[in-house]
């Protein structure tokens, strides 16, 4: 059953991404190619981006398989998997250095006199769903602990119910157990997201002026990426943890709990359901945007240049 | 956006402030407008940050600029031409036909020498 949750989740990513790439490889308009040094800037943005995403897939699938060989643990490693997949990725980004563009020693350069911030190219859309995942998922792990209950080895990762002539109890339900790591592991995501939006930030812009809205280009497709692997992570670890609570309160609540456990129970196992979906689509939008980061760059600057072959800017080599 | 040449007979520095000083008495960086750190300046024009530290260390003396560990490099306010000044540039930019900048501005050197050898106030003195 573990091994085919794991297969189906990463063969999903991996249809959908080779789906979806192939429909926009057929639609795909004939653009301008860029100059040498700019391709081979932009080949390397690439490269990383698609490495961040493979080493995050990568790291969460062995995670769940450690999990279902260390029986002992209970579950934690897979619960922990996706953020530490997830930061492992995005430390990656932020620990490999950048391609920069070389300017000859001679030759004129233009900087933009906007400050650059770590947030600075990130979508508003993304900031605001990572940060309500984070917190929704928060504010879970907080009620799930505070309802949990001890189970026969003293773990808080069950949850009972007693009334004055029987009692029931189920597991696994998230609680303190799996609820304390789980929020050390978000704060460590959440660093390693800002690292890696920091490495892009600090990364010296392109030096010529007809070459800025590509540099804002690559900066804002990178940061797309870097969110959605966030939020794909953190939406697999949320989902991963409210479907088996969600399971284990409707277990557990017997007729006489009273009925808004049952809700409870079914909100959390269709939310957690939910949650995997959006989790399939946002690390498949993440890779798709890797694979097509050269392309996806240029796209609003190519609207701007006459059809035919770009000339290098004077001046500047890789 | 500013520009740097390293084929100018302007210092590196005397480049980034010129144009950071045009660029405020224009008005097209106003008042409390945070400007780039230091770091950022120098690694995108790919000179030494002491260039850059250098360059807003003088307009900070002038009053342009402020600097603060907190809140950053920022514009001062009030140190914008009066719109009566831009018109009259602009009016003598049109005017000057062919002369390059240097041309222009040695036309200016000489009326302004030759006002003050006039005894007149200097633009922007009042007399009492």
């Amino acid at each position: 059953m573990f091994t085919i949750a794991v297969g189906g989740y990463v063969l999903c990513v991996a249809v959908l991404v080779a789906v979806a790439w192939g429909a926009a490889h057929r639609r795909r308009p004939r653009t301008p190619a860029p100059a040498p040094v700019v391709a081979s800037l932009l080949e390397a943005a690439r490269r990383r981006a698609v490495s961040a995403v493979t080493l995050s897939i990568l790291v969460i699938v062995a995670l769940f398989a450690a999990g279902y060989f260390l029986d002992s643990m209970v579950g934690l490693p897979v619960a922990l998997a996706p953020a530490l997949g997830g930061a492992a990725g995005l430390l990656l980004y932020a620990a490999t250095p950048p391609s920069v563009l070389r300017v000859d020693p001679g030759s004129a350069r233009a900087a933009s006199l906007t400050p650059r911030t770590p947030l600075s190219f990130v979508p508003g859309w993304g900031a605001a769903l990572l940060a309500t995942v984070a917190v929704a998922q928060v504010v879970f792990l907080l009620f799930t602990g505070a309802t949990s209950s001890a189970d026969e080895s003293g773990r808080y990762r069950a949850i009972a119910f007693r009334t004055a002539d029987s009692a029931s109890s189920s597991s696994p339900y998230a609680g303190w157990f799996y609820g304390v790591p789980l929020m050390g592991a978000t704060v460590i995501l959440v660093a390693a997201v800002l690292l890696a939006l920091w490495r892009v930030s600090s990364t010296p812009a392109l030096p010529q002026r007809e070459l800025s809205e590509l540099d804002a280009g690559w900066r804002r497709t990178t940061n797309r990426i870097i969110v959605s692997v966030g939020i794909a992570a953190l939406l697999l670890q949320f989902g991963s943890v409210a479907i088996p609570s969600g399971l284990a309160i409707g277990n557990a609540a017997f007729a006489g709990v009273p009925p808004h456990w049952q809700t409870i129970g079914r909100v959390f196992a269709a939310g957690g359901l939910a949650m995997m979906a959006g989790s399939i689509a946002g690390l498949t939008l993440a890779a798709l945007w890797a694979f097509a980061l050269p392309d996806l760059a240029r796209r609003r600057r190519t609207a701007n240049v006459v059809r035919g072959d770009e000339t290098a800017p004077e001046g500047v080599s890789r | 956006m500013i520009a740097f040449d390293p084929r100018s007979a302007v210092v590196p520095f005397e480049q980034i402030r010129g144009q950071l000083a045009d660029l405020i008495r224009a008005g097209d960086l106003s008042g409390g407008q945070r400007l780039p750190s230091i770091r950022q300046l120098a690694a995108d024009l790919r000179v030494a940050p002491g260039t850059v530290a250098k360059a807003y260390a003088m307009l900070e003396a002038e009053g342009l600029i402020e600097a603060s560990r907190t809140r950053g490099t920022r514009v001062i306010e009030g140190n914008a031409h009066a719109d009566e000044i831009h018109r009259a540039a602009k009016r003598y930019v049109s005017a000057v036909g062919d002369l390059d900048l240097e041309q222009a501005l040695s036309a200016v050197r000489s009326a302004w020498h030759d006002r003050h050898a006039r005894g007149l106030p200097r633009p922007g003195t009042q007399k009492a």
